[in-house]
C-alpha cells in the first residue's frame, strides 16, 4: 500500500472538469515534479490532494486512511502547501510569517509554547532566513520571501510538502536555489514531496520522477528521463522540440520557425 | 523592525485611557477638580456635583469608552478578515444597518427597549455586514471599490428608512433629539443597565476576537494560505462577521453612528504594535476607547456650554485620516 495516494480522483468547478479520473500513488520520501501545460488541471490535483480542495468523485488515502476523513487540523500537520507567493497588506514581520506555520499546532488563543519557537527557529535556519526575522515580508525581494514561505511550510512540521510553482515569479539564480533548498530538505526531513513547475526542463533535472497532466488526466508518469520526450512535447504542449540531456541535466530546444510571422512552430496535438 | 513588548504598551494604552476618563469626568460646562470627583463618588460632596458627575458625566464617559472600544474592535477585525485596511462598520454600512435595527427597537420594543434596541441593532447590522461582504466579493477577493460602494449605497438606504421612520411615526417625533444623536453619532446613556449590557457585549465579543486572533493573521495572508494552515476560513469569516455585528449593534445602541474611529485606532496600533491580531484586538479597544472619550470631551467643550454630538468631532478629524489613507494606497487599489 502506498503512503499516498489517490484514486480515480475527479474535480469539477460547475461544468468544468479540472480533473478528470486521477490515479496516483506515491511512496514515503519520493519527490515528483507535476508538469503539464495551462489548466491542466495540476494545482487543483495539488489542492485536492492537500484536502483543501473537495473531490467530486474518487478519493485521496494517507497510510490507508482517507484524507477526507481528517479534520482541518489534522490535514495541515500532515500536508503543507507552498503557494506561488501571497500578498498581505498588513506589515506581518517573516518571523510573524513563518510562525503562523504553527497554526495547525495552535493552542486556544494562539499561544506559542516551547516546541513551537523550536520549530519557527529551525525552519528560519533550515532556509537561511534567520538574518531576515526582523524585517517586514512586503519589502523582501521575490527569492527572499520564497524561502520565508517555505519556512512557514516547514514549521508546519508536516509529511507531505505540496509546492504550486514555487519559482514563478524568480529569476534563474533563485529558481536553483529554491530546487536545490527543497531537494536537500526533503532529504534531511524525510518529505515527500510534489512540486508543481511550468519549467520542464527544470522539472526534468530537479526531480526522478515525472507526472505530466493533459486535460485533467495523467498523460505521463515515469522517471524523468523516459518521460520528458520530444513526442511527449509535442502530444501536450503542442510544441516541436528537441531534448538534450547532460549529465542528468535536461535542456529542450524549441525548432523555430523561419516564416515572417516569427512564431516558432507549433505542431497540434 | 522590533516590536514593543505588549504588557508595556497595554499598560501605557490604558493611562492614557484613565487620564483621557478623569478629564472627561472632570471638564465640561462646569469644571470639577479631580479631588472634588472622588468626594462625589465617595458620596460626601455637594449634590448638584455628584448629580452631575454620577448621572450626568460618568455614563457618558463610560459609554463613550465602550463604543470607542467596541468600534475599534469591529474595524480590526473586519480589516483583518477582509485584507482591507480601509474597513470599519461605518465606512461598510453596518453601523447604518445597526442604527435602523435600534430605530426599529425603539418604535416598537415598548418596555422591552432595554433589551429590544440592542437585539435589533444586532439583527440589523448582522444583515448589512453579510449582504455588503457578499456583494463585494468578486471570487476569493473583496477589492476596495465594491466594498466601499456597497457600503456606500446600503449606508444610504438605512438612513433613507430611519428618516422614513421618523417622519411616519408620531412617537419618534418626541424623540427628536434621540433620532438626532442615532443619526450624528451623539453618545447619551440612559440607564447603568444599557451601559451594563452593552460593555457584556462588547467583552463576549472581544473574548470571541481574541480566541480566532490568530486565524485572523492567517486569513490576512489569503483564504487559500489560511485554508492550507488547517483554518476553516468559511466558518470563521461568518463568525468574525456575526462579532463584528455584536460589536456595532453595542456601540450603535448607545451612540448611533460614530465615524471613523474603527479606522483610525488599529492603524494607530498596527503602526506600533504590527498587525498580529492577538496584539491588536486588545490594544486598539485601549486606543478606540481612549480616542472617543477625548473627541466627546472635546464635542462637550468646543461651543460650551452647547454640545456637539461626538459623531461631529470624529468626521471632522477622522474623515481626513480615511482620505489619507486611500491617497496612500490608491496605487495598490487602482482608485
Amino acid at each position: 500500500m502506498s503512503f499516498l495516494a489517490a484514486r480515480d480522483l475527479s474535480v469539477r468547478y460547475g461544468e468544468r472538469v479540472a480533473v478528470d479520473g486521477i490515479d496516483l500513488a506515491l511512496e514515503r520520501g519520493e519527490r515528483l515534479a507535476l508538469i503539464g501545460p495551462n489548466g491542466s488541471g495540476k494545482t487543483t490535483l495539488v489542492k485536492t490532494l492537500a484536502g483543501i480542495v473537495r473531490p467530486s468523485r474518487g478519493e485521496v488515502s494517507l497510510d490507508g486512511r482517507a484524507v477526507g476523513a481528517l479534520t482541518d487540523r489534522e490535514r495541515a500537520r500532515r500536508f503543507a502547501l507552498v503557494p506561488q507567493t501571497f500578498d498581505t497588506p498588513f506589515a506581518f514581520a517573516a518571523r510573524e510569517i513563518v510562525a503562523l506555520g504553527r497554526t495547525p499546532h495552535a493552542r486556544p488563543f494562539g499561544r506559542l509554547a516551547d516546541s513551537d519557537h523550536d520549530a519557527i527557529a529551525r525552519a528560519m535556519t533550515d532556509v537561511d532566513a534567520t538574518d531576515l526575522a526582523d524585517r517586514p515580508f512586503g519589502e523582501l525581494s521575490g527569492g527572499e520571501r520564497q524561502r520565508v514561505i517555505l519556512a512557514m511550510a516547514l514549521a508546519q512540521q508536516s509529511d507531505i510538502l505540496l509546492l504550486d510553482e514555487p519559482t514563478a515569479h524568480l529569476d534563474l539564480a533563485h529558481e536553483l536555489r529554491v530546487l536545490d533548498l527543497v531537494r536537500e530538505l526533503a532529504r534531511s526531513r524525510d518529505l515527500t514531496v510534489i512540486a508543481v513547475l511550468h519549467d520542464v526542463a527544470l522539472a526534468a533535472s530537479h526531480f526522478e520522477r515525472v507526472v505530466v497532466l493533459h486535460r485533467g488526466r495523467v498523460a505521463a508518469d515515469g522517471p524523468a528521463a523516459d518521460i520528458v520526450t520530444a513526442p511527449l512535447l509535442a502530444r501536450v504542449f503542442a510544441v516541436a522540440a528537441r531534448v538534450y540531456w547532460h549529465e542528468g541535466v535536461a535542456a529542450i530546444v524549441p525548432r523555430i520557425s523561419t516564416d515572417r510571422s516569427g512564431r516558432s512552430a507549433r505542431v497540434s496535438p | 523592525m522590533r516590536r514593543p513588548p505588549l504588557a508595556l504598551s497595554l499598560t501605557a494604552l490604558a493611562v492614557a485611557l484613565g487620564i483621557a476618563v478623569v478629564a472627561g469626568v472632570a471638564y465640561g460646562a462646569v469644571a470639577i477638580p479631580p479631588e472634588r470627583i472622588l468626594a462625589a463618588l465617595g458620596g460626601g460632596a455637594d449634590p448638584t456635583e455628584t448629580a452631575i458627575i454620577l448621572s450626568l458625566r460618568l455614563p457618558r464617559v463610560l459609554g463613550a469608552a465602550l463604543v470607542g472600544a467596541a468600534l475599534a474592535v469591529a474595524g480590526s477585525l473586519l480589516q483583518g478578515m477582509l485584507r482591507n485596511p480601509l474597513a470599519d462598520p461605518y465606512v461598510l454600512g453596518t453601523s447604518a444597518g445597526g442604527a435602523l435595527g435600534a430605530v426599529i427597537g425603539l418604535l416598537f420594543g415598548g418596555s422591552l427597549g432595554l433589551f429590544a434596541v440592542p437585539l435589533l441593532a444586532f439583527a440589523g447590522a448582522l444583515v448589512s455586514v453579510y449582504v455588503v461582504w457578499r456583494l463585494a466579493r468578486v471570487g476569493a477577493q473583496t477589492p476596495v471599490v465594491t466594498l466601499l460602494l456597497a457600503g456606500v449605497v446600503l449606508s444610504a438606504m438605512s438612513g433613507s428608512a430611519i428618516t422614513l421612520l421618523e417622519v411616519a411615526s408620531d412617537r419618534l417625533q418626541l424623540r427628536l433629539s434621540t433620532l438626532l444623536g442615532l443619526l450624528v453619532g451623539g453618545v447619551s446613556v440612559i440607564s447603568w443597565a444599557q451601559l451594563a449590557v452593552a460593555a457584556a457585549l462588547v467583552a463576549v465579543a472581544g473574548a470571541i476576537g481574541l480566541a480566532y486572533a490568530y486565524r485572523l493573521d492567517a486569513i490576512s495572508l489569503g483564504d487559500d494560505v489560511a485554508a492550507g494552515l488547517g483554518i476553516d476560513v468559511e466558518r470563521t469569516k461568518r463568525l468574525v462577521l456575526a462579532t463584528t455585528a455584536l460589536l456595532a449593534a453595542a456601540a450603535v445602541s448607545l451612540a448611533g453612528l460614530v465615524g471613523f474611529v474603527g479606522l483610525v485606532a488599529p492603524h494607530l496600533v498596527r503602526t506600533l504594535l504590527g498587525p498580529a491580531h492577538a496584539r491588536l484586538i486588545p490594544a486598539a479597544a485601549l486606543a478606540g476607547a481612549a480616542l472617543l472619550v477625548a473627541a466627546d470631551l472635546l464635542a462637550r467643550v468646543a461651543l460650551a456650554p452647547t454640545e456637539l454630538p461626538v459623531g461631529v468631532v470624529t468626521g471632522l478629524v477622522g474623515g481626513p485620516f480615511f482620505f489619507a489613507l486611500l491617497w496612500r494606497h490608491r496605487a495598490a487599489y487602482r482608485l
